[in-house]
């Protein structure tokens, strides 16, 4: 039981982090030449 | 101790790595909305009419909020802080016009030296290279080599009617004197007679520099544009 939650745990950090620094790396890609900081 | 992390790891790996595939496609599409879609920069950016003109015009059709409306990162930053403090509310709210620079409308409206890098927008750049280039056109052409002492119309303040959103024609745009600069787009395809994001250009542009041309009825009654329309069109050089 404590090894599947680790997983679904370990699932949702993942998703998390990586949803998160594709948005970040697309959005800074084009604010940053457009506006810059 | 060691192999205590070695297989808290193990178990969380496959999770993470499975994890961080499965998210990378909604990551992709939260930037593709917040970046491509005006209702996420709607919730925040109270609008008067400009909204209802930009849906109407065919800018609306073609371009997103961040083709023209550029802002630096610390902008948005600060947004998140006033969204979450104090939301603002039309049309209390509503201070400033946007400073949306010439060269940005240069980006898909001029045929050479055109930076096409902020366009983000649905068009293609196929596509962007066949709009009617305005260097090439003889009365842009010529327009856009002359100077001006006219004040540019975003240094007027609008009025409470203007701000709201049902804004009536205005007749008269103001001819007040500053300092000799170059003709730009907005100073006939802006302003208060055109309202927000609907750029078409009005006889009352023509005025503010041709107001002594033709007193005749027959040119008060039907325009500047009925006759010198065409001549927007028509191309700078015509090829044999």
């Amino acid at each position: 039981m404590k090894k599947y939650a680790l997983q679904i745990l370990g699932f949702l950090i993942g998703f998390a982090i990586s949803a998160f620094l594709v948005f970040q790396i697309l959005f800074l890609a084009k604010v940053i030449p457009h506006g810059g900081i | 101790m060691f192999s205590k992390i070695k297989v808290f790891v193990l178990i969380l790996a496959p999770g993470l790595i499975v994890g961080a595939v499965m998210g990378i496609y909604p990551g992709y599409k939260l930037y593709d909305y917040t970046w491509k879609s005006a209702d996420f920069c709607m919730q925040c950016h109270v609008h008067d009419y400009v909204n209802v003109a930009w849906k109407k015009g065919i800018h609306g059709e073609f371009t997103t909020c961040h083709d023209c409306h550029h802002q630096p990162l610390r902008a948005y930053i600060k947004e998140v802080y006033i969204m979450a403090t104090k939301p603002p509310t039309f049309p209390q709210d509503l201070h400033q016009t946007p400073h949306v620079p010439t060269k940005i409308c240069y980006s898909c409206h001029l045929s050479q030296g055109a930076d096409l890098s902020t366009i983000t927008g649905p068009m293609l750049k196929k596509d962007i290279e066949k709009i009617p280039k305005v260097d090439e056109s003889y009365q842009h052409h010529l327009h856009l080599g002359k100077m001006t002492e006219l004040k540019e119309l975003k240094s007027y303040k609008f009025t409470a009617q203007e701000r709201s959103n049902t804004p009536q024609p205005i007749k008269f745009l103001p001819t007040e004197r500053g300092e000799k600069r170059p003709i730009e787009c907005a100073d006939c395809h802006g302003g208060p007679s055109n309202r927000g994001h609907n750029f078409a250009a009005t006889d009352q542009s023509c005025v503010r520099c041709h107001e002594s041309a033709h007193q005749s009825k027959m040119a008060q009654k039907h325009g500047c544009r009925s006759c010198h329309f065409q001549d927007f069109l028509a191309p700078v050089k015509i090829s044999k």
